[in-house]
Order: structure tokens, then C-alpha cells, then sequence
């Protein structure tokens, strides 16, 4: 049970890291971010079954609170990108400098 | 029972999450998503932390699903029509994340610490929400404010963001 569950995490994780490196909306690079952190999250968790804490359970929480924190600034650039430069490629994104 | 449902759900959230990162629109991708967040919300649950389960649903799928599918919303016109169009270079992609599994999968399956912990996994530890809210509000409670200031400045950065117009 312990390794199904560490390898389904580092498959979601590889999953993320792939959408984050090979996607070119903005949207689906956030979703890909989310994923990783969402393999981390199991992987602490799984761990922390083995020592008998509840201490992942608390840095879980903190981590979905600078999740949630990244979610909003990603999407207000997402949003402000799509306004201003009328596309929603992340390769355009280093015109918001001008 | 458990078992059998826990490997069920996270079997389930893989394939969710190659389905959310082979779909070529984004409302697609963002509804697989939330199916993913619901899955792993279910292995929390099943393997002992419910309230992290709990939460996981309520604040993080809840909220965050939300605000992707307004962000969906507000930009409905624009998106692409096919997969090829959604990627940049997905081959480079898939061999770093395909390089990435094989590593970290060799590294933890050799390790002796993982190991040892893999043997010590058990399913009779289950705190309870109380434990968790007298340590989070007495020992963790640095990070609790620091964590409502994080929540915070966000509001703040992303309301200086949204009335940025062009020239300023």
C-alpha cells in the first residue's frame, strides 16, 4: 500500500512537471504547478502515516494556503495578460514589462 | 474495504491527471483537475486524515476550482482548438518528467530510510481534529499569522494587479 501510493504521487507529480514545461496556457502551467504540489502533499502524508504524526496534516494546511496565495497572483497575471496583450500564450507574458 | 477503495481512488487520480494534461481545452483540463483534487481528497480520507480530507474539498478544491473556472470564464473566447496547439515542446517535456519519475522512483525504492518506513506504514494512526487545532492554535501559531498576512497581501497584490492599464 505504501508504494502504490509514493509512486501514484511521483506519477501526479511527473504529470504536473510535464504540463508545467510543455504547455503554453497560462491556466494549464498553473494546473500543472497544483499537480506537483498535490504529489508532494501525498508523499508527506504517507510518510507521516509511518511515524504516526500529525504533523503533515498541519503543514499540509500551510501548504494549501500558499497554494491558494499562488493560485490568485497566477491568475490576476493570467487575467491582466489576456487584457492587456489580448493573448493567453506564456510566451508573451514578458510583455507586461512595457 | 479501505484497502481496496484507497487504491482504487489514487489508481483514479493518476488517470485523472493524465487525462487533465492530455485534454486539449482548458475547461476540460480544469474539470479533470477537480477531479484529481477530489480523488486525493478521498486518499486522505481513506488512509486516516479525514480533516485534511475535509479540507482539501472545502477550501482548496471548493476555492481554488472556483477561481480557475472564473478565470475560464472571463477568457472563454480565447483558447486553442487542438492538442498539438497546446504545446511548445512536449517531447523535451516528457522526457524531463519521464527522466523525473525514473530517478525519484530509483532513489526512494533504494533508499533503506524508505525502507524502514514502508514497513512501519499503518492504518490505525488517525488523529483527530481536536489534536490538530490545539497544536495548530499553540504550537504553530507563529505560522498561522504569518500565513493569514501571506493570505492577506495576496488580496492586496492582486487587486494592484487587476487595475494595472496599459502605460502604468
Amino acid at each position: 500500500m505504501f508504494w502504490i501510493l509514493i509512486f501514484s504521487a511521483l506519477l501526479i507529480s511527473s504529470l504536473g512537471l510535464f504540463m508545467l514545461l510543455s504547455k503554453k496556457h497560462i491556466l494549464s502551467i498553473l494546473i500543472g504547478i497544483e499537480l506537483i504540489l498535490n504529489g508532494i502533499n501525498l508523499i508527506f502524508i504517507v510518510v507521516a502515516k509511518t511515524q504516526s504524526s500529525f504533523l503533515a496534516d498541519i503543514m499540509i494546511m500551510f501548504i494549501l494556503v500558499i497554494t491558494a496565495c499562488e493560485v490568485a497572483i497566477g491568475l490576476a497575471i493570467f487575467i491582466l495578460n489576456q487584457r492587456l496583450n489580448k493573448t493567453i500564450d506564456i510566451g508573451e507574458l514578458d510583455s507586461l514589462r512595457d | 474495504m479501505l484497502t481496496s477503495l484507497t487504491v482504487i481512488f489514487s489508481i483514479l487520480s493518476v488517470i485523472s491527471a493524465i487525462m487533465c494534461a492530455l485534454s486539449s481545452k482548458i475547461i476540460r483540463t480544469t474539470f479533470f483537475f477537480g477531479v484529481t483534487l477530489f480523488l486525493i481528497s478521498f486518499v486522505f480520507i481513506t488512509i486516516g486524515s479525514t480533516m485534511l480530507g475535509i479540507i482539501q474539498i472545502l477550501l482548496y478544491t471548493g476555492g481554488t476550482l472556483i477561481l480557475f473556472l472564473f478565470a475560464v470564464i472571463l477568457t472563454a473566447d480565447w483558447d486553442y482548438n487542438e492538442l498539438s496547439q497546446t504545446f511548445s515542446s512536449p517531447i523535451k517535456a516528457l522526457i524531463i518528467s519521464f527522466v523525473f519519475f525514473l530517478v525519484s522512483s530509483y532513489v526512494l525504492t533504494k533508499s533503506k530510510t524508505m525502507q524502514e518506513l514502508s514497513e512501519r506504514f499503518s492504518w490505525e494512526f488517525v488523529p483527530s481534529s481536536e489534536s490538530i487545532s490545539t497544536s495548530l492554535f499553540t504550537d504553530w501559531y507563529p505560522l498561522l499569522e504569518i500565513a493569514s498576512i501571506l493570505l492577506l497581501g495576496t488580496i492586496i497584490g492582486c487587486l494592484v494587479l487587476l487595475k494595472l492599464r496599459k502605460g502604468e
